[in-house]
């Protein structure tokens, strides 16, 4: 190719780099004209176990309600099908899915796009996936079979995956918490006044570990250190599924 | 001129379109003068990331296969990356339980199979390295492998005739550095993609559901209700949509109640990390015995009775091998299917691909 051509390409290429760059300068520096109707909420995770951050495999283990020494290797939950609602009754509803891994930063952040200015009340969401979609076999994105968080067959996904050690005696030994199936799905309303004027905004999520073993049922890693959520286990992990339901609380939203 | 550019210009612009919709992967722009590597996927396997600073080029894998198969790598230059992953062998040491380096020196772990590595995000049995292209820098210099000094390796390739220029196509440099060199062999290996087994011909290729295939007359689909069911091989080796067969993460699968090679505890120094090791691939697996990060099963069929029967408790056993170490209870039928179905797996267009061998 010849020297003339490159310049034609670059020349136009660089305009066109030139132009991208002074047109988001634009947005930057100069403010719109028009108010903004919709803004932007940022769900933030941060996963503790009473307000110490959960630290994957530690050495150092944790004490729950009923007294159980126990650590974490692995821990994920999905959060679905978001709902704001205004004081005035009326819903913003957001068709999402989101596997929140307490080891992966880059895992507890969920971005709800154009959200409608005005003055809120609650967060609702999914501890789970709702029925249609946890019945239509691995999906994309966070839904896809690589999370290792879909069973087999018909079973659908797991909602929320525990798992580590704990003393037994003077031994250590696994525990393995598998929650899923539909009638689990935990659907939680979180009440918190907040308002949302054309910027973005965090609501600081906390999930606190020590609430999956109370409330309302002090669970015993002893009694039962394995639950897959199978027909026999059902009422175990229909406890853990009830436990679940306050576990996770909304801090604040700035 | 301003003709041809402009459908130049269609051309590509064409091209990308059609190649994105047989799932292409998308990458970083390749060094000036290289050319894009084509680098597809199949659609039953989630799309890998490429680091952003090592984009695939034709010349980068041309120069990474060159590379892999070169004694210049090794101290006396006796030895290559192949000859201790033998593509007939999915890339191990040709049926070795341990890999014998330059001097004579035997090493402790098994030569791992190299397949999909591309999806791969820890490499060595013990995760030793995060990336493909930091663990292709490890054997050259290990004293019991290749033993080799870098700075030598990269005055030798310096020196050659053709070294160079070859570099100069991949990344625009005619300066070698073992970096370079590291990311040419990378490239290399992730063009490695095994998805043409029996199995996939059989099921995903046509897209079948799973969920519906338990025919009690297939021995494959026996072995794959024990595989996805009673057997619980799926926790570790992949659940039903996820055909690499590996969850790519570390465990303890109850080898041992007392471990002595300790595994990832080395690396993160964590005791809770003790006797763990990388889930390997079962695709292949048929050529690529024997098995565990130590070679101690000669077969399959001891690695399925190690499942059934011989799981070991220790203080760090993995949380979903804990209800196997009661044990399986298979049937001799039941193994017999088992192993089947992780024959189905093989896939000799993979092992005998002219494109991955040396020439």
């Amino acid at each position: 190719m010849h020297k003339k051509q490159f310049k034609i390409i670059f020349t136009i290429l660089a305009g066109a780099m030139l132009f991208s760059i002074s047109s988001c300068n634009k947005e930057d520096t100069k403010p719109d004209p028009l108010p903004k109707t919709k803004g932007i909420l940022t769900l933030q995770f941060s996963n503790t176990f009473d307000g110490t951050l959960l630290t994957k495999n530690a050495a150092t283990f944790y004490t729950n309600a009923a007294g159980n020494e126990f650590n974490v290797s692995t821990f994920r939950y999905y959060i679905s099908n978001v709902e704001l609602t205004k004081i005035d009754g009326s819903k913003v509803y957001y068709p999402v899915y989101k596997l929140i891994d307490a080891f992966e930063e880059s895992s507890q952040k969920l971005t709800l796009l154009e959200v409608p200015n005005g003055d809120y009340k609650a967060i609702s969401y999914f501890i789970g996936i709702d029925s249609t979609r946890n019945h239509s076999g691995p999906q994309e994105g966070d839904l896809s079979a690589t999370t290792g968080m879909l069973w087999t067959w018909a079973s659908g996904y797991l909602f929320l995956k525990l798992e580590g050690f704990y003393k037994d005696g003077a031994s250590q030994t696994s525990y393995r918490y598998h929650i899923g199936t539909d009638e689990f799905l935990n659907k939680v309303t979180s009440p918190i006044s907040y308002s949302i004027q054309g910027t973005q905004k965090n609501a600081f999520m906390v999930c606190n570990l020590a609430e999956f073993f109370k409330n309302p049922t002090t669970f015993d890693i002893k009694s039962d250190d394995d639950i897959q959520s199978f027909p026999n286990e059902k009422k175990e992990a229909g406890e853990l599924a009830a436990n679940m339901a306050d576990m996770i609380t909304v801090l604040k939203i700035e | 001129m301003k003709n041809t550019l402009i459908k130049a210009a269609f051309l590509v612009a064409a091209t990308t379109l059609f190649l994105y919709s047989c799932k292409q992967v998308d990458q970083e722009p390749t060094p000036a003068g290289a050319t894009p590597y084509p680098f597809g996927v199949p659609s039953f396997f989630s799309l890998p990331i490429i680091p952003a600073d090592n984009p695939m080029t034709v010349e980068g894998v041309s120069l990474g296969k060159r590379l892999f198969y070169d004694d210049v790598l090794s101290g006396n230059n006796t030895q290559n990356c192949g000859s201790c992953h033998n593509p007939t062998f999915a890339f191990t040491d040709n049926g070795l339980q341990f890999s014998t380096g330059i001097d004579k020196k035997m090493g402790d772990r098994n030569s791992m199979p190299l397949i999909n590595l591309a999806w791969e995000k820890d490499f060595f049995w013990d995760g030793r390295a995060k990336t493909l292209e930091e663990q292709a820098l490890g054997p050259v210099e290990n004293p019991i492998e290749m033993h080799e000094q870098w700075p030598n390796a990269v005055s030798e390739l310096m020196a050659n005739s053709e070294y160079p220029a070859l570099f100069e196509k991949a990344f625009g440099t005619r300066v070698i550095t073992k970096e370079l060199v590291a990311k040419a062999i990378a490239q290399f290996e992730r063009t490695m993609i095994s998805s043409n087994s029996t199995f996939d011909i059989d099921y995903l290729i046509p897209s079948r559901t799973l969920d519906v295939i338990k025919n009690p007359q297939n021995a494959i689909e026996r072995g794959m209700k024990i595989f996805y069911e009673h057997g619980d091989c799926w926790h570790c080796h992949g659940t039903v949509g996820d055909y690499l067969f590996t969850d790519r993460d570390f465990h303890n699968n109850g080898l041992d109640s007392i471990i002595i090679d300790k595994g990832l505890e080395n690396v993160t120094k964590n005791p809770m990390d003790r006797g763990k090791f990388k889930t390997p691939t079962l695709r292949n697996v048929e050529f690529s015995a024997p098995y565990m990060h130590d070679g101690r099963f000669k077969t399959l069929e001891e690695v399925i009775e190690h499942y059934n029967s011989g799981v070991k408790k220790s203080t760090t056993l993995d949380p979903n091998m804990k209800e196997l170490a009661k044990g399986l209870n298979l049937s001799a039928g039941d193994k017999q299917d088992l192993l089947q179905f992780l024959v189905s797996l093989s896939d000799k267009t993979f092992i005998n691909n002219p494109k991955f061998k040396e020439q």
